[in-house]
């Protein structure tokens, strides 16, 4: 695993603009930073594939355990909200995806710093963004003898049509995000490639009738592919009308359980010492050397405290989970996280974003990566 | 690990294909259209920049929108959360989207 550097491509926004990729830049600022990438081996990218798929197959062992012995407690997870998380694990409701946050640098085993299951986002630009970046890499070997651990697009075009969902699919989120809007709207363009209709509303147009969600024409939503984090969802007015509703959600309600930090928690002592987890608990003290407090409803590295570390942001008021520090490797002065994707149960790429900080923020760039 | 030699989207871009001897090709004046009509329609807040482009071919560059807004904004407290708030019966919609108006991002 290395960094390299390379001059990006003059053409790049007008690449991004005819891909609809509406977030290329923040505020003058490039997030698809093209002007470096990551280097691995195939041996590399075989490890990290194979950690992956061991630590979703512990995840849902650990999800599996926290249903029958009720662990929705320790997890954060309101008594009122447990029977539909459980009803959803109960009806094996599938997962469309999700994104493993692992620390690596090359060596030893990866490690997971923390499970995205309910809300990924960066989904577009590793799916889509860094391939379409591949093909055009002129490094005077030809894009030919490069890879790229990526099967995203044909996984999700996929999986779409494996989970068992209606013709009819609508998509929500909140409408003032442009990130947000578009990771939806490329998910929306996977499924229709599939097959399904694939309307778009905002969280606040989503309607109820007295028997079912409704969409702005009124026609009842019996699948809904929401970014918007269950634990929102549970807190809102309507949130109260989910059990009633045959509506299926996706990504289903069981996805809260790893969802939560304190599922750091939980899979460390069901599989303590494994060598993908760094060690974590819901006590400060316990790990045997320096930690990092996450609040376990926390997101985009806001209100976590490590050694040399304090980020601010909304989330100060939770509980926390404290978890083994392990700062992340450092690369030409950046410090990458590998996101590796599942999709539909199945390892099926990574996206890398890094920051000159060790934490990563909503800030970070995104960069692409290739082996060889 | 990737099979396909190309990548198509049907919504993004307006429709394009991505790589093999395409490249990228352009989408259809019509797909630009109807894009820049569910844009505004649905009152996203790139749909200026998504009607530039269905109007002309100049550079769209995407800045300036992501982020904007809600920086340090407070949420309303998740901690400790005992459920549902609210009168699920109070209005026919709105019901969904309070926590969000308090974040600028709902993804991680």
């Amino acid at each position: 695993m290395e960094r390299r550097t390379l001059e990006p491509r003059p053409d790049r926004r007008e690449r991004a603009r005819r891909m609809g990729f509406a977030f290329a830049d923040v505020a003058g600022e490039p997030y698809w930073d093209e002007s470096a990438y990551y280097r691995f081996t195939e041996g590399e990218i075989d490890a990290l594939e194979a950690a992956t798929a061991e630590i979703e197959r512990i995840s849902r062992a650990a999800v599996a355990h926290a249903v029958a012995n009720d662990l929705n407690g320790p997890l954060g997870i309101p008594d009122g909200a447990w029977p539909i998380v459980k009803r959803s694990w109960e009806r094996a409701e599938p997962s469309l995806y999700g994104r493993l946050d692992l620390r690596w640098d090359g060596t030893g085993e990866p490690k997971l710093l923390e499970y995205n299951a309910d809300t990924p986002t960066a989904l577009f630009e590793a799916a889509v963004v860094q391939w379409e970046w591949l093909q055009c890499l002129d490094d005077g070997r030809g894009p030919e003898l490069h890879d790229q651990f990526n099967g995203l697009h044909e996984a999700l075009i996929a999986a779409w049509g494996r989970i068992g969902l209606p013709p009819t699919v609508h998509f929500c989120c909140d409408g003032s995000s442009v990130e947000d809007r578009g990771t939806v709207d490329y998910l929306r363009d996977t499924a229709i490639q599939a097959g399904h209709e694939a309307p778009f509303l905002t969280m606040e147009e989503i309607g109820w009738n007295g028997v079912v969600f409704t969409d702005l024409e009124d026609r009842p939503i019996e699948a809904m592919f929401k970014l918007y984090p269950w634990d929102w969802l549970l807190r809102e007015a309507f949130g109260a009308n989910i059990a009633k509703a045959r509506t299926r959600w996706i990504e289903p309600a069981w996805r809260l359980i790893p969802a939560s930090k304190a599922f750091l928690s939980l899979i460390w002592h069901l599989f303590p010492d494994h060598p993908n987890l760094l060690a974590a608990h819901l006590e400060p003290g316990l790990t045997g050397g320096p930690e990092i407090a996450k609040p376990i409803w926390g997101r985009e590295g806001s209100n976590i405290s490590a050694p040399g570390i304090e980020t601010d942001g909304p989330y100060a008021d939770q509980p926390r989970v404290w978890q083994a520090y392990a700062e992340l490797p450092r690369f030409g002065g950046r410090y990458p996280v590998i996101g590796s994707w599942i999709i539909d149960g199945a390892p099926a790429g990574i996206g890398i974003r890094e920051d000159s900080t060790p934490v990563t923020r909503d800030t970070s760039r995104f960069v692409p990566h290739l082996f060889d | 690990m990737r099979m396909a030699h190309t990548i198509t989207l049907v919504l993004l871009g307006g429709g394009v294909m991505l790589g093999g001897a395409a490249m990228m090709m352009p989408s259809t004046g019509a797909a630009r259209q109807r894009e820049c009509q569910e844009a505004r329609a649905q009152a996203r807040p790139d749909a200026d920049q998504i009607c530039a482009s269905a109007r002309s071919s100049s550079t769209r560059t995407g800045g300036g929108l992501f982020f904007a807004g809600g920086g340090g904004t407070r949420g309303p407290a998740l901690a400790g959360a005992t459920g549902f708030r609210g009168d699920p019966s109070a209005s026919s919609r709105g019901g969904f989207g309070g926590v969000g108006r308090a974040f600028s991002s709902s993804g991680g």
